[in-house]
């Protein structure tokens, strides 16, 4: 049970004590540029290094944190300046390559978990601040880093050269003709120091990004990272800009989408701190992605209710629908009797992760539940996976039904499950 | 008969708050220990809709619907108190409501987690009455810290608990760990009216999470804390039988010990459980923990009828039963000028609490506490007997419930050998167990106290501009019994030592409210959890 | 499914009528005349029984799934509920009232005062009937609730984290209800 519980992993939950310890290391929404290392600490933050280079309830950036990829688990490294275990002595030159060209200490390959990709054209001038963040700022701690568990034949880390070759573009950023301050600026953000697409671009066979399809919607471990290209049907062209700034600073947009698992850990540590010019800038790029298709006919925010269970099932000795009564009993005090939220209680209807084409988001935020730091405020929202109180614990059959449920009431009916579905995504979850 | 003998550690009968506790404590140590519990094990969202099904809903507020609408299972092998279950024999009823279940009655607790002052643990040498207890407030206090992180309490520092307005009280040594829940506008509006006449609001501090705490999310004013907090907000036993559990602990539910059995040199060998089935099992263990409620355990241990100890197990005083108390109450429900909209955020907070001063020679002490439990759905069937129909239903359900102020206060009852629990020897559960029988009254010390109580509500009427339109001052019980395996220095008239443990067998211990040598009029749960949490690390360090 | 399309007959008839005869709408109520024990109410029967309920309540979107429920509840508890409510719809009727308020200041006959509160009761409390038979039917649903919307929350249903403090203000403005300094 507690090697379960412990397993909160793709970039999961952070617990909140390691996330309310760290808020001190992270700058006000403000980027104060004083000195050279609090640049580097904002580079730091929109880059999202702490996120994974910290693992739950551990120091931060001492490693440990365990990344689920098809292909075996990663473990994310010691970035602390610790002489021995971490990157203390490491030269400016290869702190430069490991961040932009995936080459590490002696020449050994990092595996692309580290957005190196995206990194690479990280500005001389970023480096320079970024490093001496690492410095000065992050204090050392002396944890050994933890093997990985990668399989055949991609353990081989010398096939990482060819890797490279086919997918490390290694220009650093320039602004395009034509383009303003603004989008540029956002491009840098999102394509490069945010790297969005490490999650939200869908992968080859051989684990590279799919350029072609830049940003539109990609499977993360047990979750999926959806399309935000600015098609009007896959993507997010019926967000407003308002929308996607509330997203992007405290995870809530609502009748939009929350952001959950690996998102609420980016909202965390990093978009929530970024300062108003950023956030417009990234809106701004975002606008101007091109629009990607996909298979679905509506937009997964468009879903609205659909049948008054409540008024038909209540009172009932055997319900029709048990998953009616698990959502009554579980979600409906916080979602509401109707499914349609209140205040910060996210509404089920127009909501991303039951309007969607899969299953996942919503699979995985029952099993993992919800937890993200917005300003003052923690928003939670409690497990009923395998790490959850065994009161509230709920079946694969249980989630199943439930997810069926909410997915015909209030989401994508054209959606629905199994327990063996479910199952997959708990084995996702568990490294 | 048993196909096997059980044997662990620690072995402890009962889930709820005490007996999980000190089976985490023990587990996370190392030891092996055993849970057996009486009734179910229950999904919250099973209680949950359970309730909302239920066509009559129970909450403490509606005080005459008392004995039916309980969502929790009722179950022939471990009966529901709601029902006729508790058998009653004294002039008043002691009609207490206690859930049988993984993880006990705190499921249905108010979760007032008060610390108890310094002075009432001196009762008798302070003002000549009652029992003082034979360890103070200074052997306890590292023990409430522990247990306020254990549990979560929300509370405001740096205020005097004992209600008399002066220096913070009692003592602490850390804040507490999550912060005060906001004040509603009912809150803030009696806070203000009543300090103007010279009464020192105090906030009550409680089980529920103000930030997310231990996989419990923040609190949500379902206003539903009793029967069930339907989010898991609210501290209940059931998240110390996740700890238990988690660190190697077993929990059997649906077993039903009824005795316990010493041998010559007085150390109990072992105990006996029952199945629903009627199926009897053995376990045996190196020490024993009795934590199964203030009216259960002296059960067991009177039908624990031994060579050794013929009057029951740890009864060589005759005391096991006795001293029965509670923190029985009066009510008074106002109607105010302005409205006050009782109802938002959760089920209680505002107390006045006169815990200390000379008058506690002569009356009890007592702590008056404004229900906050949202009125509609009694106002809105009253309306409708009464026939009110058209607009005027909308209008007095809202007038109803915007005006109308539920007072409860609770008293001391101070210990006397004459109240007590006994077995019935008419009527058993469906395994043939005896059900409890109560013997209750109360003393002039008590009324003396309702009458200085009536005194403060009386001058409320003025200071809220209020009359009052209610009154009863029938001995409601509070659901706060201790008493009746008191603990005293002296083996002749008390059941168990200052460490808890039994004066006749060095491995039992007895953990729970039962224990308290006073019952004062404070909500009693912390100290029993304090008191657990001693006696897990007495338990440490002996096996 | 069957019961869907009963449903859906049920709310085109609600609208047609309401369309056609306004806020006063039980032109066929007189021509509800008993009929045998049976648990299928025509779909007739029971959009005359909501657009009486919303007469009685003076709500103007009650739920076609409850009004079913409740008819069926109320008929199982009470053989001649046809009977009673069409006496009742008489009444109202003949009486021209145009509101509820109006109909109890006209003063109504004892019979049809108390099938109107059984009917009421039952809107209101979400419960049918009296102890044992008590049937629940709506929980959150319960009209009782609606009088204090905006301030108290349904118990079980909270309105979010930590989230009150302010003087509670009720949705249904009401004249008279008093909140004089």
């Amino acid at each position: 049970m507690r090697k379960i519980s412990t397993s909160c992993s793709t970039r999961v939950a952070i617990c909140l004590v390691a996330c309310s310890a760290l808020a001190s290391l992270l700058p006000k929404a403000q980027a104060a540029d004083v000195t050279l290392a609090e640049k580097g600490r904002y580079i730091a933050t929109a880059a999202d290094c702490l996120a994974c280079h910290t693992a739950p309830g551990g120091k931060p950036f001492a490693g440990g944190y365990p990344i689920i990829t098809p292909v075996g688990t990663i473990y994310s490294t010691n970035i602390t300046p610790a002489p021995k275990s971490g990157i203390g002595d490491y030269t400016k030159t290869e702190f430069f390559d490991a961040v932009r060209r995936g080459i590490g200490h002696n020449g050994k390959r990092l595996y692309p978990a580290m957005p190196y990709t995206s990194y690479a054209a990280i500005t001389n001038d970023d480096m320079e601040a970024l490093y001496a963040f690492f410095r000065s700022e992050v204090a050392p701690v002396e944890q050994e880093n933890r093997p990985d568990n990668i399989r055949f034949p991609f353990s081989i880390r010398s096939g990482m050269a060819l890797w490279n070759w086919l997918y490390l573009d290694t220009r650093t950023f320039q602004p395009r003709p034509g383009e303003t301050s603004q989008v540029a600026r956002g491009r840098y953000l999102v394509d490069h120091l945010e790297h969005c697409g490490t999650c939200h671009t869908p992968r080859t066979l051989f684990m590279g990004p799919a350029n072609g399809r830049a940003l539109s919607g990609s499977v993360v471990g047990a979750w999926y990272a959806p399309n935000i290209t600015t098609d009007k049907i896959a993507g997010i062209a019926d967000w407003t800009d308002s929308d996607l700034r509330n997203y992007l600073t405290s995870g809530h947009a609502m009748n939009k989408g929350q952001a959950a698992g690996p998102m609420a850990e980016v909202v965390t540590n990093s978009t929530r701190f970024l300062t108003p010019d950023d956030v417009d800038a990234m809106i701004a790029y975002l606008r101007e992605v091109s629009p990607i298709a996909s298979k679905e006919k509506r937009s997964r925010t468009s879903y609205g209710s659909t049948e008054p269970t409540e008024d038909i099932a209540r009172g009932q000795t055997n319900p029709d629908d048990r998953g009616w009564k698990i959502f009554s009993g579980s979600c409906a005090s916080c979602h509401q009797a109707q499914g349609q939220g209140i205040n910060v209680y996210p509404s089920l209807t127009h909501n991303s992760a039951t309007g969607s084409t899969n299953a996942r988001n919503l699979v995985a935020t029952i099993l993992t539940g919800v937890e993200r730091q917005t300003g003052e405020n923690a928003v939670f929202m409690p497990a009923f996976g395998p790490g959850a109180l065994w009161v509230n614990r709920l079946s694969d059959q249980d989630i199943a039904d439930v997810s069926n449920f909410i997915l015909k009431a209030f989401g994508n009916p054209s959606v629905q499950i199994d327990a063996r579905y479910v199952e997959k995504r708990r084995a996702e979850l568990t490294p | 008969m048993s196909s096997e003998t059980l044997h662990a550690d620690v072995v402890i009968v009962g889930s709820g708050v005490c007996g999980a506790l000190i089976g985490a404590q023990l587990a996370k140590a190392g030891k092996s220990v055993l849970i057996l519990e009486a009734g179910p094990r229950v999904k919250r969202r099973d209680i949950v809709e359970t309730y909302r099904d239920a066509p009559v809903k129970l909450s403490l507020a509606n005080m005459k619907l008392q004995g039916a609408g309980s969502p929790f299972p009722s179950l022939p092998h471990a009966p529901s108190t709601y029902g006729d279950y508790l058998e009653q024999n004294g002039p008043v009823k002691y009609n207490t409501s206690y859930l049988r279940v993984v993880g006990g009655t705190t499921w249905h607790f108010g979760s007032a987690l008060w610390r108890l002052l310094p002075s009432e643990f001196k009762l008798n040498s302070l003002y000549g009455r009652g029992r003082d207890w034979p360890i103070g407030y200074d052997d306890l206090e590292k023990y409430y810290d522990l247990a306020e992180l254990e549990l979560g309490v929300s509370g405001t520092d740096d205020q005097d608990e004992s209600g008399a307005g002066g220096n913070p009280s009692p003592p602490r040594t850390a804040p507490y760990p999550m912060k005060q829940v906001p004040l509603t506008y009912m809150f803030k509006t009696l806070a203000e009216k009543l300090s103007a006449g010279g009464y020192h609001p105090v906030w009550e501090p409680h089980g529920r999470a103000t930030r997310p705490y231990n996989q419990r999310p923040v609190c949500a004013g379902n206003n539903n804390c009793n029967p069930i907090c339907p989010i898991g907000a609210k501290y209940d036993g059931s998240m110390h039988c996740d700890i238990a559990e988690s660190r190697g602990a077993t929990i059997i539910p649906n077993a039903v010990v009824y005795r316990l059995e010493d041998d010559d040199t007085g150390r109990i060998q072992a105990l006996w459980f029952k199945r629903p089935d009627g199926s009897e099992h053995k376990v045996t263990a190196k020490v024993f923990v009795v934590a199964a409620h203030t009216i259960e355990t002296p059960k067991l241990l009177l039908m624990s009828k031994t060579r050794h100890s013929p009057n029951g197990i740890a009864n060589s005083s005759d005391m096991v039963g006795r001293n029965l108390m509670d923190t029985t109450g009066i009510s008074v429900t106002m109607k105010t000028r302005d409205p006050m909209w009782p109802g938002q955020g959760p089920t209680e907070l505002l107390v006045f609490n006169k815990r200390e001063g000379d008058f506690r020679r002569n009356a009890a002490q007592y702590k008056i506490k404004v229900r906050n439990t949202t009125p509609v759905s009694q106002y809105a069937a009253t309306l409708l007997e009464q026939g009110v129909l058209g607009t005027e239903l909308d209008r007095k359900i809202q007038e109803l419930s915007a005006h109308t102020l539920a007072w409860a206060v609770d008293f001391e009852v101070l210990p006397d050998p004459a109240n007590r629990v006994t077995l019935s020897t008419k009527k058993f559960d469906a395994l043939g167990l005896p059900v409890p029988s109560l013997y209750y009254n109360l003393d002039d010390y008590w009324h003396a106290g309702t009458e200085l109580a009536m005194q403060d509500l009386n001058n409320f009427t003025q200071l809220l501009d209020a009359d009052i339109i209610k009154k009863n001052m029938k001995f409601e019980n509070r659901q706060h019994p201790s008493g009746t395996t008191i603990m005293g220095d002296n083996p002749k008239d008390s059941v168990v030592n200052r460490d808890c443990r039994a004066h006749d067998h060095p491995n039992l211990y007895i953990a729970g409210t039962s224990v308290m040598s006073a019952s004062t009029c404070m909500n009693p749960t912390l100290t029993a959890a304090a008191l657990s949490l001693r006696i897990a690390e007495r338990i440490q360090g002996e096996v | 499914m069957k019961q869907q399309s009963l449903f859906a007959t049920a709310v085109c008839q609600v609208s047609r009528r309401r369309l056609l005869l306004g806020g006063l709408a039980f032109g066929s109520m007189g021509l509800l005349a008993p009929r045998g024990l049976t648990n299928t109410p025509k779909a007739s029967d029971v959009t005359d029984f909501l657009i009486l309920s919303e007469f009685l309540t003076g709500r103007k979107t009650l739920s076609v799934t409850l009004a079913r429920r409740y008819y069926l509840g109320l008929q199982d508890q009470f053989p001649d509920l046809a009977v009673r409510i069409a006496n009742l719809s008489r009444e109202i009727h003949a009486s021209g009232v145009q509101t509820m308020d109006d109909y109890l200041s006209h003063g109504p006959s004892p019979e049809a005062r108390n099938t109107a509160t059984t009917i009421v009761s039952a809107w209101y409390l979400g419960v049918i009937g009296q102890n044992p038979k008590k049937q629940m039917i709506a929980y959150s649903d319960a009209l009782m609730f609606q009088a204090v919307a905006g301030a108290l929350v349904v118990p079980s249903y909270g309105a979010g984290p930590l989230a009150w403090g302010n003087r509670p203000e009720p949705y249904m403005m009401l004249k008279g209800v008093s909140d004089e300094q």
